[in-house]
């Protein structure tokens, strides 16, 4: 249902605007909207109304609080990952010593975190070169301390590079070189060229211009020894280590004290940032401000009386008269209660209808389920689906889950009644083990029947569309555009019944010229009314019509997987495996008649008969309102 | 005579395989344009999802009704 709105004014001194806006977004069910001066009526206000501007404390303000944000939005991010103590202070009495405070911090937790990183690589590089050091040093051979021979230690990420490096070693050092490698716990792959001291540097010009990643050596490490140099760099790590946890402790005690404050500050600044935003849609005159909105009818007395009792009647709101050029700009609230609310999940999915229009919500909970049974149809997989719906309503905690729980629930119990229509229960096995039989059709060997049947459905659901469009349009008083939906009806219910009497020849005698005649005075009325173009629109119906034979497609495709199924089971030879291949095809089955029905219900509706009811266009409806769901106190609409 | 019957059962199973088929290769053809272009917009916009799904299963119009052709003929 789409919700009846109201248009109002709400008028009271400056001083209180922001005290009232305040309330409006605390009640969160006004609409702000930025109307031209020359609709506002001015009664009871001076004559002269024009926009809002705002005075020069308001902007100080605004510039003040933006500021301040800037400067606290990056000290959250950067102690984002550690817990913070609940702040219990007020945001408005600490602003000024926060304001003081911020940029100190800010530079603190930035030093922090660049010391935090500059410690990190450090102990990454010292891991790696331990690593490298564990591995190569039971390879050396004992001049490896001479003092003419240096060392090199490289990584070798592949067998190219192994090659690339023996070359190049080979051409600098003119093969006096030796190479020892050795792989890491990681798998890696790591080298020593041990060469003689001269040729150390233009070896490691080469390797850089060859893009072959050598260790660089700690300085306070070169003049050790190798068994020195392990246990050095052990030590280095663990004072890094002990560093590192020494900043986190600070930084977490730190965040610990502050993260709270800042956070319940920087809040408070977005609703205090967001009221003085809305203010640039108020309209002024010289002593008062003028708010104009939409809410929804039954909100109204609430307003008016929270309004009342906080202002003592200082601020006044009025309603206004909907003129019928308002329709076009009200905004679009949907409320379906009961079995349909659920369905408002699936109707989200299309644009917001126009507010004079229908809402599609009723239509998708009648009509998809049905569709949705209609071609899975199987009383065993109905089985399974309403056990897995239930299980997702009772586990879930998300609205929408719970939503799209609640919908595959009432199209489980549809496609049980079908497949108990059908006589299907995992395809065959209820005729061959449980006498189950076909009531309606059998989908395996009827399938022109049930082509017809599809049809049908389509026909009917397509009348409906057309007949709803009608009524769209008398109640927007498009006289025209209604009587070429009806001449449209006509016509299309004349080529059916023309092409039904194909198959009665005997009813083809009666009936057959009168509808010839039917057709040819409704022919011009739709060219009339509609345009050179208006046939294209009855041959589109047709086609939409035609359309609907996916659902036996689809259905016949279920059938046909699940006759497979217990065939390929039956093939098997053990009961065991037969049971496991049963079990996995129907399995697959079951996932791909859940998400094929579910996509070309949702398509029929969407495309062949929205297309008929829907005039979009429409607005959402947006009221001003906290962005938490605590301050607004879980509040919902009641009408 | 027998001969005669065979063709004919040959040229309607190739019918009604050349009806799907044909019906198939555009269905994957038009899908494979959606869904790439539904692939970069939802790296933008994923609140799209639903409406990007709603779109490559238009396409299956295609297919379906090819299946629906082919059945009346193997029907026929």
């Amino acid at each position: 249902m789409i919700v009846r709105m109201a248009k109002v004014a709400v008028i009271g001194p400056k001083e209180d605007m922001i005290s009232v806006l305040s309330l409006i977004r605390k009640l969160g069910v006004l609409q702000i909207e930025k109307e031209s001066p020359e609709k506002i009526e001015q009664k009871a206000v001076d004559s002269h109304v024009q926009g809002l501007r705002l005075d020069r404390e308001l902007l100080k303000q605004s510039f003040f609080l933006e500021e301040l944000k800037e400067k606290i939005s990056p000290l959250l991010d950067l102690t984002s990952s550690y817990d913070f103590r609940e702040s219990y202070l007020s945001p408005e009495n600490i602003l000024d010593s926060i304001a003081n405070l911020v940029e100190k911090h800010l530079n603190q937790c930035r030093e922090w975190s660049q010391n935090k990183e500059n410690i990190a690589r450090e102990i990454s590089h010292l891991s790696r070169f331990k690593e490298f050091l564990d591995c190569i040093t039971p390879l050396l051979p004992e001049e490896v301390e001479s003092p003419e021979l240096d060392y090199i230690g490289v990584e070798i990420r592949d067998i190219s590079a192994m090659e690339k490096l023996e070359h190049l070693a080979s051409k600098v050092t003119e093969g006096k070189f030796d190479l020892k490698t050795a792989q890491t716990e990681r798998g890696t792959l790591v080298g020593l060229i041990i060469t003689e001291t001269e040729f150390i540097k233009t070896l490691q010009e080469g390797l850089k211009t060859s893009r072959i990643q050598d260790f660089v050596l700690p300085e306070s490490l070169a003049a050790l020894s190798f068994p020195e140099k392990i246990k050095e760099t052990e030590i280095l790590l663990k004072k890094e280590k002990t560093d590192l946890e020494a900043l986190e402790k600070k930084i977490s005690t730190f965040a610990f004290q502050w993260s709270g404050i800042y956070r319940k500050v920087m809040h408070w600044i977005d609703r205090q940032l967001t009221l003085i935003k809305a203010s640039a849609l108020l309209f002024e005159t010289d002593m008062c401000f003028v708010i104009s909105g939409w809410l929804p009818a039954g909100e109204l007395e609430t307003l008016k009386k929270e309004i009342d009792d906080r202002f003592s009647g200082r601020v006044v709101v009025e309603e206004k008269e909907l003129r019928e050029e308002d329709l076009a700009h009200a905004p679009v609230l949907l409320m379906n209660r009961g079995y349909f609310q659920p369905f408002e999940l699936l109707a989200r999915l299309l644009p917001v209808p126009g507010y004079g229009s229908f809402d599609i919500t009723p239509f998708l909970g009648i009509f998809f389920p049905i569709f949705f049974g209609m071609m899975l149809g199987d009383m065993g997989y109905g089985l399974i689906l309403l056990a897995a719906s239930l299980a997702l309503i009772k586990l879930s905690s998300g609205k929408n889950l719970q939503d799209a729980g609640k919908i595959f629930t009432v199209a489980a119990v549809y496609t049980i009644i079908f497949g108990f229509l059908y006589g299907e229960f995992f395809g065959t096995i209820g005729v061959k083990f449980f006498g189950l039989k076909t009531i309606l059709l059998d989908r395996h060997e009827s399938i022109i029947p049930m082509l017809y049947f599809a049809l049908a459905v389509g026909v009917v659901h397509i009348l409906l569309g057309l007949v709803l469009g009608v009524i769209s349009s008398i109640r927007q008083k498009e006289h025209k555009e209604s009587v070429f939906k009806i001449g449209s009806i006509i016509l299309v219910l004349c080529l059916i019944l023309l092409l039904i009497t194909k198959f009665y020849p005997v009813a083809a005698q009666t009936i057959q010229k009168p509808l010839l005649l039917v057709l040819l005075i409704a022919l011009p009325v739709i060219l009339l009314t509609g345009g050179f173009l208006a046939p294209l629109e009855v041959l589109k119906h047709i086609g939409n019509i035609i359309s609907y034979a996916r659902i036996m497609a689809i259905g016949l495709t279920s059938v046909l997987l699940a006759h497979a199924a217990n065939k390929m089971a039956g093939m098997m030879g053990s009961i065991w495996l037969g049971i496991f291949v049963a079990i996995l095809l129907h399995g697959f089955n079951i996932i791909l008649g859940i998400f094929a029905p579910t996509i070309h219900a949702l398509r029929l509706h969407y495309v062949e008969f929205f297309s008929k009811i829907m005039a979009p266009g429409g607005r959402e409806y947006k009221p001003l309102r906290n962005n938490s769901e605590e301050e607004n106190n879980g509040r919902s609409y009641e009408y | 005579m027998e001969e005669a019957m065979n063709i004919e059962r040959v040229l309607i199973a190739f019918a009604a395989a050349l009806s799907i088929g044909m019906t198939a290769l555009a269905t994957a053809w038009a899908q494979s344009k959606i869904g790439s272009a539904g692939a970069g917009t939802l790296a933008e916009k994923p609140e799209l999802t639903a409406t990007i799904i709603i779109l490559i299963a238009i396409p299956e119009t295609m297919v379906i009704l090819g299946f629906v052709i082919a059945t009346m003929i193997l029907m026929m």
